[in-house]
């Protein structure tokens, strides 16, 4: 599939959108709304909310959104046919990204990095993984870039399958931590010559996580 | 400073105590004054859609019927602890910042409370004093309050300076966000009273506190006691890594540094924003606009609190650390709620034990 052209994000929370761009996504017309254009927008949540079993929280807290923004949210959910789970993640990232930006729920939704992944190509459920990446990018910049350079060492490293390395979930602690399953002497060894062959890659995540090392 | 009361409830058995005396006759005629039996029922019954922010509003004069001296509410084994010790002389604060612990910590029982039996205190500090007589303790008033923002209305500082002043052994530690110094500068403090800050950017003052003094203001307040012969120390807590953070604390530090002579600086604690999910969730409630307290890189980490994530809070206190040690490599300075471990990654030497960093802190 295609990945999402995001811009690369840096110490600076991404520009606002032009106006153009804001009132293109007001506007965005998309052809899944046949249903919503026989009930309101109450209804028109509250029937996706049921279809998805989503929790009364999460609907409880997108009704409270501005009509535009449960709109805009509710036009994307269907686009991307996004999952009860990726639901909740967008409801829960949405305004917390919106205010990151300065914009409204529907103003954020029309950035072009989004629009080309709503709109763009590939099926559904592909778009809906790449529009809450998107999300997750947006709202942990800085995380994300850490994390990816941090996934870069370990593709760059050539592991052996019984070699196991696993990154702190979310990097909320600064331990790698080095799995070895082994079943032989001959993997024994091919572990350690694995290990010792990628030193300086465990160096280099390892001050990736002490935060020494720019990223 | 100005405080903005709905009402004043008395408990019936301390109206006729000197402090609540000293409170009722320096409000104003404006608010209404209630006499109850139990100040604990009023001060837990708050309705409306932001009790915390009303228990601000509803002042109660009562007994305190705990301990008043008890141990840091954020000392744990997990952590790297300063032994400070907290004395509770009232509870909850006429300010709000939307990061602060008090929300979820006083969330059920919020009125802002004035216990004006404030004596008794004196007393269990006076056993701790005798009975400790080689060791040295740090108590401060400005966990579950601020320490100077009520003194206009109460008048308890003199009262706690003499007292403390008396006893060698036991270190005042006076917390705020105020600039409200004037009856601290009436007293002869010995250069054994210590005053301290907590300090933010001015970004953070603007997104996150209420009802706080300017950092500039409280940074001239500390300049000023400094010249009255008191001791001052600084809390960089919460700091938060929001972008632009590093320039931010770095512009903050050298502001202070310009105004206070680094060699007159007692110690300087850092930590960063933390929060238990139940503290995060109130505070995204009640300050759904705040924009680096609701877009900060928080993560959940492994003592259950959010946090930032760990590269980045190291180098945000690395960063801070580096120019500590900078402006004087003495200048002794401490993280607050963080592992012995990251104390230790962040500062480079193992992190002393609680009494032995207390003892520290009591004494420089």
């Amino acid at each position: 599939m295609n990945e999402p052209r995001l811009e690369r994000p840096n110490e600076k929370w991404p520009e606002p959108v032009g106006e153009q761009a804001q009132r293109d996504a007001l506007h965005a017309s998309p052809h899944h709304l046949q249903q919503q254009e026989c009930e309101g927008l109450d209804e028109s949540v509250e029937r996706l909310a049921s279809e998805r079993h989503l929790p009364q929280r999460y609907v409880a807290a997108w009704r409270s959104w501005d009509a535009r923004d449960q709109e805009a949210l509710l036009r994307v959910a269907r686009s991307l046919k996004l999952r009860t789970g990726q639901l909740m993640v967008a409801i829960e990232l949405l305004p917390e990204v919106a205010l990151q930006q300065g914009l409204a729920i529907a103003e954020f939704l029309g950035r072009e990095e989004l629009r080309h992944i709503i709109d763009g190509p590939g099926s559904a459920p592909q778009r809906a993984h790449a529009f809450i990446e998107a999300l997750r990018t947006f709202r942990y910049p800085r995380l994300n870039r850490m994390l990816k350079a941090l996934k870069d060492e370990l593709k760059a490293a050539k592991l052996l399958p019984f070699v196991k390395v696993a990154l702190p979930k979310e990097l909320s602690c600064g331990e790698l931590r080095i799995e070895l399953r082994l079943t032989s002497q001959a993997q024994l060894d091919a572990a350690l010559k694995v290990l010792a062959d990628n030193r300086h890659v465990f160096l280099r995540m390892l001050r990736i996580l002490d935060g020494t090392d720019e990223v | 400073m100005k405080f903005r009361l709905d009402a004043v409830y008395v408990e019936e058995q301390v109206r006729t105590s000197a402090l609540c005396r000293r409170v009722l006759a320096r409000l104003g005629p404006e608010v209404p004054v209630h006499f109850v039996t139990d100040g604990r029922e009023v001060a837990r019954t708050l309705d409306g859609p932001d009790p915390f922010a009303a228990g601000k509003r509803r002042l109660v004069l009562m007994k305190r019927r705990a301990p008043f001296l008890t141990a840091c509410p954020a000392a744990s084994a997990q952590f790297a602890c300063c032994g400070y010790l907290v004395l509770i002389l009232a509870s909850n604060c006429p300010m709000d910042c939307s990061y602060c612990f008090l929300q979820e910590y006083l969330a059920d029982n919020p009125a802002f409370q004035i216990y004006t039996n404030y004596e008794q205190a004196f007393d269990e500090l006076e056993r701790l004093s005798r009975t400790n007589p080689k060791r040295h303790f740090r108590i401060g008033t400005g966990e579950l309050a601020d320490s100077l923002a009520f003194d206009t209305l109460t008048g308890i500082c003199p009262d706690l300076i003499e007292f403390f002043l008396r006893h060698e052994n036991l270190r005042l530690e006076l917390k705020t966000k105020t600039d409200e110094i004037d009856n601290l500068l009436r007293l002869d403090p010995k250069g054994r009273v210590l005053v301290s800050w907590t300090l933010s950017p001015m970004r953070v003052f603007e997104s996150c506190e209420r009802g706080t003094a300017l950092p500039s203001a409280r940074i001239e307040a500390a300049s000023r006691l400094v010249e009255a012969g008191y001791r001052v120390a600084f809390h960089l807590d919460p700091i938060i890594p929001y972008p632009g953070a590093f320039e931010d604390y770095r512009e903050l530090l050298n502001a202070l540094f310009d105004a206070v002579d680094p060699l007159k600086i007692s110690f300087i604690s850092l930590g960063t924003l933390r929060m238990t999910p139940r503290l995060r969730a109130i505070a995204r409630t009640r300050h759904p606009q705040d924009a680096i307290l609701i877009g900060g890189e928080e993560v959940l980490s492994p003592d259950g609190r959010y946090r930032p994530f760990y590269p980045l809070r190291l180098k945000l206190y690395r960063a801070i650390s580096e120019q500590i040690r900078a402006a004087h490599p003495k200048l002794v300075h401490y993280l607050c709620m963080e592992s012995p471990e990251t104390a230790e990654r962040v500062l480079g030497s193992r992190v002393p034990k609680p009494a032995a960093l207390g003892e520290l802190l009591a004494t420089t």
